[in-house]
């Protein structure tokens, strides 16, 4: 480094090289944020061998723009940090030099400082100068290093789909973490701190978290639910590649994807995803949206029951067909913005292994259920903490079976769940014996049970919420069995939908049941 | 009509696409004009050199080739919609089906 490029350089040009490279970063983030909505949703509506390579080649484009992205960003923080290091010693260098003049030294084009009336050579001012430019020359050596380094070419990622290339790029985030300046939470944040830390860090560090930390974006409670959707399709994507489980994750995949089309407040958010364990021990936990629950007048948040797994979400007349059912349904009775959750976060029994003694213990334990009820509730006084304010909000549980008991217990201890209506659907009891003993209120509480719902006659968990003395507001059902609630136009699943739109005047009612029936399973 | 397609939703799909090819172009004009300026402002200094040559070998292609992908889809579209609409003028013509 030469005394005179570090004096007389227009170091201002390199803050404006960061800034140009910060600004393509923020229109490739631009265009990866803009392809959902208009281009790859449009094209799922449509079919045929060339849309589908289309769809593949967007993908691809996706994780290709968003790595460049994240470098390009990666080059800002370079020219930023070489601008931040050099101005201090150019303001130096030239103090340095104008304290020379005043006492009539002589500074050569070399650095070497002399003062001839007095002695050949300066060494106090020429070994400051000698400081000034080695560090200086380290900064830019540095420099050319990183530029080097960050380019796309190193990653070697033109073109490849797919979660390796997710996995270079966050690794190599991690990596350099610093030096990507990819912003961190701060630990134990509420919902709101996180909601207001996430809306300070603009776009470009928005994305740069989101790309470098996945699982954690994913996972964390205050972010908005299409944030957490897109964090949570890629570890799903990453789960479909390396999973125990990979077949019913694609299929998972491919459900949330047949809704990409329409309109946001119609399409599926994958709020929350565990993949599930070897074994499908423990299962995945599931947390996926119709709607988005930060903007809905009306949510509703469905809680299944025993056996639910990810095989069964994606299943026909599964978690996530019972989902749109009721999002449907709803929709029916109101204009006004709907959000229906599948909420499976709790690891519900499996199913009875009917050739064991003892085959239903299970079922008939309340581990589970216990188990589950802290996370339904945080769940719940989440939604509550980061809904939109401006929209009245109505939420309603539709607890199935076992699922029924987990919301009963969460509802009848500490101080309840906040929501205002609860609805059983084909429940074995709900660990109260009285509707009043929930905190919602018996006037709240509401009961489906079909006359031949065996498992809605166990009572193994409690009072049979349908019957007399529990003192619910039973409900019609033309369904059969324990599992049909959710079969379109039936009188089930439009009551469901009206009790979600807050319209329970428009449901149809029956009496409570008078007698226990006491049907067995052998 | 022969065929049941949106032929508009096909054509506003193909202009999202070559207008977002269009954001990617201007963002790459802007990215080679930033980098050629800060090597004219610091003469002689390695890296801003180094990251126009880069610019220029790597980058920019690499935008090229994102390019090229919107704007294949873009035609490709535009290509289906010509050859649906053409059909159904065969068709209503009596000509074709």
């Amino acid at each position: 480094m030469d005394l005179a490029r570090l004096r007389d350089a227009d170091l201002a040009a390199l803050a404006d090289a960061a800034a140009t490279w910060r600004g393509f970063a923020v229109r490739l983030y631009e265009v990866d944020d803009a392809l959902p909505a208009r281009v790859i949703g449009p094209l799922a509506a449509m079919t045929g061998e060339a849309t589908t390579a289309a769809q593949e080649s967007l993908a691809s484009l996706r994780g290709l723009l968003e790595s460049r992205a994240m470098r390009a960003e990666a080059m800002a923080d370079v020219f930023e940090q070489v601008h931040d290091g050099l101005t201090p010693l150019q303001r130096d260098l030239r103090t340095l030099l104008l304290q020379a003049d005043a006492e009539r030294l002589t500074v050569g084009e070399d650095g070497v400082v002399t003062a001839p009336e007095v002695a050949p050579v300066h060494h106090e001012y020429t070994d400051a100068i000698a400081g000034i430019l080695s560090r200086a020359e380290t900064l830019e050596a540095s420099a050319v290093a990183a530029v080097t380094d960050i380019t796309p070419e190193r990653i070697g990622v033109v073109g490849v789909v797919g979660a390796h290339e997710f996995n270079d790029v966050r690794d190599d985030a991690h990596e350099n973490g610093i030096a990507l300046d990819v912003p961190r939470p701060r630990d134990g944040m509420s919902p709101e701190e996180a909601r207001d830390w996430w809306n300070g860090l603009g776009l470009s560090g928005q994305r740069a978290f989101l790309l470098a930390y996945p699982e954690e974006a994913g996972a964390m409670d205050g972010l908005p639910t299409g944030v957490r959707d897109e964090a949570n399709r890629w570890n799903l994507r990453r789960d479909i590649e390396v999973g125990w489980d990979r077949d019913a994750a694609a299929d998972m995949l491919a459900k949330l994807e047949s809704r990409d089309h329409l309109p946001p407040e119609k399409r599926a958010y994958l709020i929350s995803y565990q993949p599930p364990g070897p074994n499908r021990d423990p299962d995945a936990r599931i947390v996926a949206s119709i709607g988005d629950p930060a903007r809905a007048a009306n949510t509703g948040i469905y809680v299944p029951g025993m056996t639910t797994d990810l095989p069964s979400f994606s299943a026909p007349d599964g978690g996530f067909d019972r989902t749109v059912a009721m999002y449907n349904a709803t929709d029916k009775f109101t204009d006004a913005e709907t959000a229906m959750v599948f909420w499976l976060g709790y690891d519900p029994p499996d199913a009875p292994d009917l050739a064991e003694p003892g085959h239903l213990a299970a079922g008939m334990s309340d581990n589970a259920a216990n188990a589950g009820t802290p996370g339904l509730d945080r769940f719940i006084n989440t939604l509550n903490a980061t809904h939109d304010d401006s929209i009245p909000s109505h939420t309603t549980v539709v607890a199935h079976s076992y699922g029924s008991t987990l919301t009963g217990i969460a509802d009848s201890t500490e101080d309840g769940l906040a929501v205002d209506d609860i609805l059983f659907v084909g429940s074995p009891g709900v660990e109260v014996s009285d509707a009043e003993d929930l905190h919602v209120g018996a006037e709240h509480v509401w009961v489906e049970a079909a006359d031949d719902d065996e498992i809605s006659y166990w009572g193994n968990h409690g009072t049979d919420p349908a019957g007399e003395d529990f003192g619910a507001n039973r409900l019609l059902t033309d369904t059969p069995g324990h599992s049909g609630y959710w079969i379109e136009d039936s009188i089930s699943l439009n009551n469901m939908g009206a009790i979600l739109a807050d319209h329970p005047e428009k449901t149809t009612r029956t009496d409570p049941r008078n007698e226990f029936l006491g049907m067995v399973v052998e | 009509m022969l065929f049941s397609v949106d032929l508009p939703a096909l054509h506003a799909t193909a202009d999202a696409a070559e207008d977002l090819a269009g954001t990617l172009t201007e963002a790459a004009r802007v990215l080679d004009g930033g980098t050629a300026e800060l090597a004219d402002r610091l003469p002689g200094w390695g890296f801003p050199t180094t990251s126009r040559d880069l610019v220029a070998v790597i980058w920019l292609p690499d935008q090229e080739s994102a390019r090229a992908r919107l704007r294949a889809i873009s035609g490709a579209l535009r290509d289906t919609a010509n050859a649906y609409a053409l059909t159904d003028a065969a068709n209503a013509a009596g000509i074709g089906g």
